[in-house]
């Protein structure tokens, strides 16, 4: 399955209550359930923030665990830099919480 | 290259040469990366996490002050809210900050996870503009109230100003080399 960023969250996939998250992670949740690979394609969103990205992944991967979303779930083009630090770090500060 | 400490003294005094975009929203952010051709996406990403937090606690009009000098780029957002200093002392999860100076709240806000908010999660932006300063050898200010806080790379300076400023300001200067020119 694909799911694509710029037709769901628009041209900016900024803000923490854009209502495209609820939609992403239904879609996301949907695929982790049969068994099958999710591609999160982001090609022509003109900015993705950590802020975007931490409302969805963190959350999925403290529901479903590490192995099943990094074996599942993947980002095009790849997340990196602060965007892909922040998975870890949105995960590591639920679970202190 | 400037002091930052002139250049913030000039954008609040009103007096600043650098080019200013009024009322910044995501567009015209991105309109602007693209014009100079920076390559990094984590200073992108640090720029919009600042507007999107002047959108959030400050007030408006928001604007962008940027320009080039020696190779070294000076971008600036400055909104006319209370902002930083005031909200950080309602994260219910901080350890009591009575008694705290505005620039001893405003260095606190550079650390992981601290916002007005209390909000997992929450407090990014401000975390990843310290992160830049010590991963790209940056200079960093930011500035709220009476408080102002400088980094450079991984060093931190606290000053008391004489008085308050009525704006939150966050001036990055940074190498164009680290932001791949």
């Amino acid at each position: 399955m694909k799911i694509n960023f710029l037709n769901l969250g628009g041209a900016f996939c900024t803000r923490r209550n854009s209502t495209a998250i609820p939609t992403i992670i239904a879609k996301i949740e949907e695929a982790i359930k049969a068994n099958e690979s999710v591609i999160c394609d982001w090609n022509g969103v003109k900015i993705l923030t950590p802020s975007f990205v931490d409302e969805i992944i963190p959350h999925l991967i403290i529901k479903y665990g590490e192995e099943k979303i990094n074996s599942l779930v993947s980002f095009d083009p790849k997340l990196e830099g602060f965007l892909a630090e922040q998975i870890l770090r949105g995960v590591n500060a639920r679970k202190s919480v | 290259m400037q002091f930052i400490e002139d250049v913030f003294e000039a954008i609040v005094s009103g007096q600043t040469q650098l080019k200013k975009i009024d009322s910044i929203d995501d567009q015209k952010l991105y309109d602007f990366y693209l014009s100079i051709g920076a390559k990094s996406q984590d200073l992108l990403v640090v720029l919009e996490e600042l507007l999107i937090n002047s959108q959030e606690h400050g007030k408006n009009p928001i604007s962008f002050y940027y320009d080039k000098l020696m190779n070294v780029f000076t971008f600036a957002v400055v909104d006319s809210g209370f902002g930083i200093h005031s909200t950080v002392p309602n994260n219910v999860h901080l350890k009591d900050v009575r008694g705290k100076s505005s620039s001893s709240i405003l260095r606190l806000s550079l650390e992981e996870g601290i916002s007005g908010t209390g909000q997992v999660g929450r407090g990014m932006g401000l975390y990843y503009l310290s992160k830049l300063a010590t991963e790209k050898k940056a200079t960093v200010l930011l500035s709220s109230n009476a408080g102002l806080v400088i980094q450079q790379s991984n060093l931190i300076y606290e000053k008391k100003l004489a008085s308050d400023i009525k704006c939150n300001c966050v001036i990055i200067q940074i190498n164009a080399k680290e932001i791949r020119l």
